[in-house]
């Protein structure tokens, strides 16, 4: 059936790498955001299953984007996808219930996250 | 598949950037943007020059039409009027005078706060990426095209930083691959075997000179520490922070 998927990164070819891999798998893009301000707005009016959340934006960075949304919609599914290798952001993403906190380059990790949560609904 | 030559392992030794001639020649007070400036000024001058010799011509025919006029009654009239029509043509050109000495100031001001400035702040923002820091934004503060052409070279930049961090943490995994490698073939005593641990040398030599590329890069709020990225400080501090551990190695 395919989950509904906000993808967010300031990264163009990043954001297209992630859209392509999630279609191929079934999954939709309901939208894209190249910024946490943008996100939060999106989320709004968009409402996905999932939101793609890159974490280092220029405009709003991602963590303050999830908390965010988390702080309006509790039930937001948040999956974080980012090259950083700091445990600091990981504990952040734990503290504030994000389904995952992934390096954006493994995708057979996001796939599965995703694909479970398809399953799961 | 033969693995690379040795001319592949010399890293670069200076950022990407301008030539010190070439960085002089562009911070010149003479930048594109400032040329137009002068242009502007140049035709402001002129135009007001004209005026100017205009005007003081007019003003010297003044006072003899007035004196001829005096000279009999039937020429009074008309000599009186040609004064009269001087007078008011004076006038004119002093009020033309003055609406152009506006409309050029108008434009000089405007052209300034709305193009040569946001130009510049650009320009600037865009010579400090070329030298290799990524950390800087370009200004996206302003309408129309100026404003597109900060959100193009963003984005532009945002990929790139983005390439060369996933190229710098393929580099982290695989050079640790190739060091156990390395020390395998070592415990083994295959490192001389089919010239196996000399192209195992040269792929950890050029990986060596990529991870050194990826170094010479600052970035957004994040940092290239040799084998993995991590959080940094934003952008100009980067460069600051880079320095000190440079010399701390």
């Amino acid at each position: 059936m395919g989950v509904r998927v906000l993808v967010v990164d300031d990264s163009g070819f990043m954001r297209k790498r992630i859209v392509e891999e999630l279609r191929a798998k079934g999954h939709s893009i309901v939208g894209e955001a190249k910024g946490g301000n943008e996100a939060v707005e999106m989320y709004r009016t968009l409402k996905p299953d999932v939101v793609t959340m890159d974490i280092t934006m220029r405009d709003k960075d991602g963590i303050t984007a999830a908390r965010e949304i988390l702080g309006e919609h509790p039930q937001a599914r948040i999956l974080f996808l980012t090259i950083l290798k700091d445990d600091k952001y990981k504990e952040e993403a734990e503290k504030l219930g994000a389904i995952g906190f992934i390096n954006k380059t493994d995708h057979l990790s996001i796939s599965k996250i995703i694909d479970e949560l398809d399953q799961r609904r | 598949m033969a693995l690379h030559t040795s001319t592949h392992t010399a890293a670069p030794e200076q950022p990407p950037g301008f030539s010190p001639a070439e960085h002089a020649r562009r911070s010149s007070t003479f930048e594109p943007g400032n040329r137009l400036v002068l242009i502007f000024c140049i035709l402001a001058l002129i135009a007001v020059a004209a005026n100017v010799t205009l005007l003081l011509d007019v003003s010297s025919e003044l006072p003899n039409a007035t004196i001829i006029g005096s000279q009999g009654p039937p020429a009074t009239t008309g000599k009186a009027a040609n004064a009269a029509f001087h007078e008011r043509f004076r006038n004119l050109l002093t009020l033309v005078l003055a609406v152009t000495v506006m409309c050029f100031g108008c434009i000089i001001y405007l052209f300034v706060s709305r193009v040569v400035k946001p130009l510049k702040a650009v320009t600037d923002a865009t010579r400090e990426m070329a030298k290799g820091n990524l950390g800087v934004t370009a200004p996206v503060d302003h309408n129309g095209e100026l404003g597109e052409l900060g959100h193009v070279i963003n984005d532009l930049v945002v990929n790139f930083q983005e390439v060369l961090l996933l190229t710098g943490t393929a580099v982290g995994n695989s050079s640790s691959v190739v060091e156990r490698i390395e020390r395998a073939l070592e415990r083994e005593g295959l490192a001389d075997a089919n010239d196996l641990g000399e192209q195992v040398t040269a792929l950890r030599k050029d990986l060596d000179m990529l991870r050194s590329v990826v170094r010479d890069f600052q970035f957004y709020h994040t940092r290239f520490d040799g084998t993995k990225v991590v959080h940094g400080l934003p952008g100009p501090e980067n460069r600051t922070r880079k320095s000190s551990d440079a010399s701390s190695e």
